[in-house]
C-alpha cells in the first residue's frame, strides 16, 4: 500500500540550527492562528535548482497564486514558460514548447496530489498537520525558523534529507524554503514581492493565460 | 409390524408402565445433563456441497486465511485533535490488541522503505522482465526526432514543481522504456482499491480523520461462536480508546454475528407469538394439563437425539440441528393424534389399535421424505436426515405406547366429544361435484400463477444484517473506497517458482481475454524463469555494443541543448548490461516483499498465486476458460461463489425433493395397497405443492433453498393429514381424525404463522411456505379427501 504514493514523495522543506528553548507546539499554534486569516497569496518566486542531471545550476523566476480553499497558480516566467493550475480535484499544465495544455485528474495522480498538498499545507500554515511525516524543529524564533526532517516512516524520507522554512518577521507568510534532498540535490525558493489577501485576477487561474 | 403385535406391546407396557415411565424419565434427564457435553460447531462447511468448485473455494479460504482480516477503522470525533492523537490512539490499540489468543497479528504499520532507490535498483531486473512489445517500443524511440522529444520532456519534467524528486527515475529511464515495469508495480500496489496515504508509516485516509488497523485472527470466518467472541473482544478493547477516538469494525465476523442476532430475535419473537397463541389454544380447546406432554415429547425426543448424533457423528453442526429440531415439530401430530382418540374413544388397547396404523403409516411417509437426504453430497443433509428421523421416530413410540398409559383412566369417552355425523344430506352428491369442481379451479388458478415462479440462487439473500452494521460499511467504504472487491484467479505450483511460471503463462493468456488493465497480477511485476530466460536472450541480442553506442551519442548530442551533464543518463547505461541473477528473485525490496507478502500464499504442499479482476459475469465467463486449460488455477469470486453454492445447492435440493414426493407417493401406494384410495390420499400433498407454486410469485418471493427445504417439512406434514383422513373414512375408525387434523394443523400453522413476522428473509419465506402448504393442504384432507373418496370409490368397494 506503502507503494501507493510512492511517486507522490514531493514534499520539500528544511536546514540546520540548534534547537530553541520555545516549545515547537506553541510555535505551530501561534502560526496556524496568524496564517489562518491569509484568504489569497500572491507572490514572485526565486527557484534555484542544483541538480545532478544538469551541468549548471538552473534559476527559475515565476509567480505563485493561492487562493482558499483549493486554488493554486504555479507560473514560470523564466528561462522558460511553463504554468499549472490546481482547481478543485484538477491539475491542468501548460508549457511553452509544446504549447499543448494537459489537463490531470489529482486522484490519479499522487504525486501531484501531495505536492500540491505540501505546497497548501505552507502558505495556510497548517503545520501541525504535518507532524506524521516529519519531525519539526524551531531553529531561530525571530524571526521564525523551521527544520523538518522526514521520520523514518515517512515516504518524505525516500527523496528528503531535511527542508528549512524560514518565515517573514510579520510570521504571516513564507520568505524562503530550502531543500536539501537524499541523493545530494538541492533546491531553494525565495518568495518575493508577495502580497496577501489581495483579490487575484481571474486570469491567474487559466493555465494558458499570460499573467505578469 | 401388524397391528396385534403393536397393541400386545401397548399392553405389556400398560403392565410394566412404571417401570418403563421411570426408564423414560431417566433417559431424558441423562439426555439433558448430555446437551452440556454437546460441542457444536458453526462451521457452514458442513452445509456445503462437495463439489470441485466449491470445495477448492473453501479449501483456499481456509488455507490462505483470505477471510480471516478484519479491519478497524478509527474516527477523529473531534475537531481539535490531529492525526498524530489519532496515530498515538491507533498505536495503543495495537499493542493492547497483540496480547490476546484470539489476535494473529495486527498490522497498524508499515515500512515504506526506500522506495525511490528500491524502484531503480528493481530496474536491474528490466532486461528480464522486458518482453519482446518493449524491445520494439524502443527500436521507435532511438530516432533523432523520438529522442529529442525525450529530452524535452525530462527537461520539463525536472523543472517542474517537484519535479527534481522524479530525477533518479528520469536519469534511469531517459527514453522512457521502463514506465511500464514501474506503472505495474504501482497498479499492482493499488489493486485492492482503498484510499490510503502513509503518514508516518501509518494507513491514514485522505483527509486526515481517520486511520485503519489491519487484524489477522485464527477465527475463521464461518465460526460463529469465534466470531461472535472476537468482535466482543474487539469492542470491549475500543472502550480503552480516547474519547475522541471512536472505531468500527468491517469484516465478515460481523455478518455472521449479526445474522446470528436476527435470527435470534427472530425467534425470540416468533416463540412468543406462537407461545401465546399455544396457551390460548389449551384454554380455550383443551383444557387438560396433561396435554402439555403432547407439546413436549418433541423437545425430549430432540434431546436424546443430539446425544445419538453426537455419538454417531462427533461434530454436530448448529444449523443442522437448528434445522432438525424444526423438522421435529411435525413428530406433535401423532401425539395429537393418539390423544385426541383416547380422549374420544377411550384408552384401552382397542383405541390404541385402531389408531396404530394410521399413525405409523404417516410417520413413514414422513420419516421416507427425510431418508432421501441421506443420498445428499452434502454431509451436513446426512445429519439432519439422521437427526429428524431419530426424533420422529422417537415421538412416535412416545405417542403409541407412552402417551395413551396416561390417559387409561378414562375408558369411555368424556362428554363434550360427540360421535361423528355419518348421515349425509340428500343433495350430497351435487355438493361433492362443486366441492371437488371449487378444488381443482383453484388448483387450476395456483397452476397458471405457479408459472410465473422464478429461482433466486444469490446466497447474499439470506444476509439480514442490521443497518448499523450497513450505515458502518456505507461510511468506511466513503473513506476508504474499496466497495467493489475483486474477484481472484489463482495459479498453483507445487514449488515457489512452478507457481511464478504457471502465473506467468495464465497471466499472458488472461491479458489477451481480458485485457491489462482488468488483471492485476504479480506477474506482471514478477515472471517464471522461462520467461525471464526468453526476455534476457532477447535484451542482450538487441542492445549491441553498436546500438548502445548510437543512443549514448544520440543522448549525449541532443542533450547539450538543455545542458545535460555529462553523466545525467549513466545509470541507464548501467542497467543496460545489469542482467540480475535469474536464479535469484529480488531480495531486500521492500516493495516487492510487501507485494509478495499480497500476492504470493505459501501452503502445505505448494504455493498460490492470485491475480485480481473484477467480479463481473463476463471476465468470470472468461477467465474461468483459462483456469480450465491450466491445472491447479481456480477461480474464487464471490458471485460465482455464490452463484456454483446456490446451483449445486438448488439442483440438489430439487432433486431431493422430487425424489421425495415419489417415495411419498411409493410408500402411501405400498401401505394403502389401494391405488384410489392412494390416489385420495395424496391429494393434500398434490394440493400443497400445486398452492405453494402459486403462492410464491404472488407474495413477491423467488424459491429459494429455504423455500425448499420447507417444501419438505410441508410434504412430510400434509401427507400425515392425507393418511389419517383416509383412513378415517375408510375405516370409520371414530377416533376423531378430523378433530385431530385440525389440532395438528393449526399447532403447525401458530408457528410458521409467526414466522411471517421474522426480519430475516430465510426464515419469512420458510412461515410464507410452511403456512400456503399446511393450510392447503390441512383444507384439502378435511373438506376434499371425503367428496373425493365419496366419488372415485363405491360403497360396495367401501364394504
Amino acid at each position: 500500500m506503502a507503494s501507493l504514493v510512492f511517486f507522490a514523495c514531493l514534499q520539500m522543506v528544511s536546514a540546520y540550527a540548534a534547537p530553541s528553548p520555545r516549545d515547537v507546539a506553541a510555535v505551530l499554534d501561534d502560526l496556524e492562528k496568524t496564517m489562518s486569516g491569509t484568504k489569497t497569496i500572491q507572490t514572485d518566486f526565486i527557484q534555484e535548482k542544483n541538480l545532478a542531471l544538469f551541468n549548471q545550476k538552473i534559476v527559475l523566476k515565476g509567480k505563485v497564486f493561492i487562493q482558499k480553499p483549493r486554488l493554486l497558480s504555479w507560473r514560470v516566467m523564466s528561462p522558460m514558460r511553463y504554468s499549472m493550475v490546481m482547481s478543485g480535484d484538477t491539475i491542468s499544465q501548460w508549457d511553452e514548447d509544446t504549447d499543448k495544455v494537459q489537463r490531470v485528474s489529482l486522484a490519479n495522480n499522487p504525486s501531484f496530489q501531495l505536492a500540491v498538498e505540501q505546497m497548501e499545507k505552507w502558505f495556510y500554515g497548517t503545520f501541525k498537520s504535518m507532524q506524521g511525516d516529519y519531525k519539526i524543529t524551531l531553529i531561530t524564533e525571530h524571526p521564525i525558523a523551521l527544520e523538518f526532517v522526514p521520520w523514518e516512516n515517512s515516504l518524505s524520507r525516500n527523496f528528503i534529507k531535511r527542508a528549512t522554512i524560514f518565515f517573514q518577521d510579520d510570521e504571516r507568510y513564507i520568505k524562503e524554503v530550502h531543500i536539501e534532498e537524499k541523493d545530494g540535490d538541492s533546491t531553494s525558493l525565495v518568495f518575493v514581492n508577495a502580497q496577501l489577501n489581495q483579490p487575484i485576477l481571474p486570469n491567474a487561474w487559466e493555465v494558458r493565460a499570460d499573467v505578469r | 409390524m401388524s397391528g396385534d403385535h403393536l397393541s400386545r406391546i401397548h399392553d405389556l407396557v400398560q403392565t410394566r408402565k412404571g417401570v418403563v415411565i421411570g426408564l423414560l424419565v431417566v433417559l431424558i434427564v441423562a439426555s439433558l445433563i448430555g446437551l452440556k457435553f454437546v460441542k457444536f460447531n458453526n462451521n457452514i462447511e458442513v452445509m456445503l456441497p462437495q463439489k470441485a468448485a466449491v470445495q477448492n473455494t473453501m479449501r483456499f479460504l481456509r488455507e490462505a486465511n483470505f477471510s480471516d482480516k478484519l479491519v478497524i477503522s478509527l474516527n477523529l470525533n473531534d475537531e481539535s485533535r490531529t492525526t498524530q492523537d489519532l496515530i498515538l490512539a491507533a498505536d495503543q490499540l495495537a499493542a493492547s490488541l497483540n496480547s490476546s489468543p484470539l489476535i494473529k497479528q495486527v498490522v497498524s504499520i508499515v515500512s515504506t522503505g526506500d522506495i525511490a532507490s528500491e524502484m531503480v535498483d528493481f530496474l536491474k531486473f528490466a532486461p528480464q522482465l522486458s518482453g519482446a512489445d518493449v524491445l520494439s517500443k524502443i527500436g521507435s524511440q532511438i530516432t533523432p526526432d523520438g529522442v529529442k522529444e525525450r529530452l524535452k520532456f525530462i527537461h520539463r519534467q525536472s523543472l517542474s514543481p517537484g519535479g527534481s524528486f522524479l530525477t533518479p527515475f528520469l536519469r534511469a529511464d531517459p527514453l522512457g522504456i521502463f514506465s511500464g515495469i514501474l506503472r505495474d508495480i504501482e497498479n499492482l500496489s493499488m489493486s485492492l482499491g482503498y484510499e490510503v496515504v502513509i503518514n508516518n508509516g501509518h494507513f491514514i485516509s485522505r483527509d486526515g480523520r481517520h486511520a485503519m488497523l489491519i487484524v489477522k485472527t485464527p477465527v475463521v470466518l464461518t465460526d460463529g461462536f469465534g466470531a461472535r467472541e472476537l468482535i466482543t473482544y474487539l469492542q470491549g478493547a475500543f472502550k480503552q480508546l480516547p474519547a475522541f477516538v471512536s472505531a468500527d469494525i468491517i469484516a465478515g465476523h460481523v455478518h455472521t454475528v449479526s445474522n446470528e442476532d436476527v435470527i435470534k430475535k427472530d425467534v425470540w419473537l416468533t416463540s412468543v407469538i406462537a407461545s401465546l397463541a399455544f396457551l390460548l389454544l389449551f384454554i380455550f380447546y383443551f383444557r387438560d394439563l396433561r396435554a402439555v406432554m403432547i407439546f413436549l415429547a418433541p423437545f425430549a425426543a430432540v434431546a436424546v437425539s443430539i446425544n445419538v448424533a453426537y455419538f454417531v457423528f462427533k461434530d454436530l453442526s448448529y444449523s443442522v440441528i437448528g434445522m432438525g429440531t424444526v423438522i421435529s415439530g411435525i413428530a406433535i401430530d401423532y401425539g395429537i393424534f393418539v390423544y385426541v382418540a383416547v380422549k374420544k374413544a377411550g384408552g384401552s388397547s382397542e383405541t390404541i389399535k385402531r389408531v396404530i396404523k394410521p399413525v405409523m403409516h404417516g410417520a413413514l411417509t414422513t420419516i421416507i421424505s427425510f431418508v432421501v437426504f441421506f443420498f445428499s453430497s452434502v454431509k451436513g443433509y446426512h445429519q439432519l436426515a439422521f437427526f429428524s428421523i431419530l426424533s420422529i421416530v422417537l415421538c412416535l413410540i412416545f405417542s403409541i405406547f407412552i402417551l395413551p398409559h396416561f390417559f387409561t383412566k378414562e375408558k369411555s369417552p368424556p362428554p363434550g366429544f360427540a360421535p361423528p355425523e355419518d348421515i349425509l344430506p340428500p343433495d350430497f352428491k351435487l355438493r361433492d361435484a362443486l366441492c371437488v369442481i371449487s378444488w381443482v379451479a383453484v388448483l387450476a388458478l395456483m397452476f397458471i400463477s405457479g408459472t410465473k415462479i422464478t429461482f433466486n440462487n444469490d446466497i447474499a439473500q439470506f444476509d439480514a444484517v442490521g443497518p448499523e452494521v450497513k450505515s458502518t460499511e456505507e461510511e468506511f467504504h466513503r473513506v476508504w473506497g474499496g466497495k467493489v472487491m475483486p474477484a481472484i484467479l489463482v495459479a498453483s505450483g507445487t514449488t515457489l517458482e512452478g507457481a511464478y511460471q504457471n502465473n506467468t503463462d495464465i497471466y499472458e493468456v488472461s491479458v489477451k481475454k481480458i485485457g491489462r488493465d482488468k488483471i492485476s497480477s504479480f506477474a506482471s511485476v514478477w515472471t517464471g524463469l522461462v520467461t525471464r530466460k526468453a526476455n534476457l536472450l532477447r535484451w542482450q541480442e538487441y542492445w549491441s555494443p553498436e546500438t548502445e553506442s548510437k543512443t549514448k551519442n544520440m543522448l549525449a548530442d541532443y542533450g547539450k541543448a538543455y545542458d545535460f551533464s555529462q553523466e545525467a543518463f549513466q545509470p541507464f547505461f548501467n542497467l543496460l548490461r545489469s542482467s540480475g541473477d535469474l536464479a535469484v528473485e529480488p531480495k531486500g525490496l521492500s516493495f516487492f516483499d510487501r507485494l509478495k507478502e499480497q500476492y504470493v500464499v505459501e501452503k502445505e504442499g505448494g504455493y498460490q498465486i492470485l491475480s485480481f479482476f473484477p467480479d463481473e459475469e463476463k471476465y468470470i465467463t472468461a477467465l474461468s476458460a483459462v483456469s480450465n486449460d491450466h491445472p491447479g488455477a481456480f477461480i474464487v469470486s464471490r458471485k460465482k461463489f455464490s452463484n456454483t453454492v446456490s446451483h449445486a445447492l438448488g439442483a440438489e435440493l430439487i432433486y431431493l425433493s422430487f425424489a421425495a414426493v415419489v417415495l411419498t407417493v411409493i410408500i402411501t401406494f405400498l401401505l394403502l395397497k389401494n391405488i384410489r384410495l392412494s390416489i385420495i390420499a395424496l391429494a393434500p400433498v398434490v394440493t400443497s405443492i400445486i398452492t405453494i407454486a402459486g403462492v410464491i410469485p404472488l407474495a413477491g418471493l423467488a424459491v429459494n433453498m429455504s423455500i425448499i427445504i420447507a417444501f419438505l417439512i410441508v410434504l412430510g406434514d400434509v401427507s400425515d393429514y392425507g393418511m389419517f383422513v383416509a383412513y378415517e373414512t375408510k375405516y370409520k375408525c371414530r377416533t376423531g381424525t378430523f378433530r385431530a387434523v385440525t389440532f395438528a394443523a393449526l399447532t403447525t400453522l401458530i408457528g410458521a404463522g409467526a414466522l411471517l413476522f421474522a426480519r430475516h428473509p430465510m426464515l419469512f419465506s420458510v412461515g410464507v411456505t410452511l403456512v400456503t402448504g399446511v393450510l392447503s393442504g390441512y383444507l384439502s384432507s378435511v373438506i376434499v379427501i371425503p367428496p373425493l373418496y365419496r366419488m372415485l370409490i363405491s360403497e360396495k368397494s367401501q364394504g
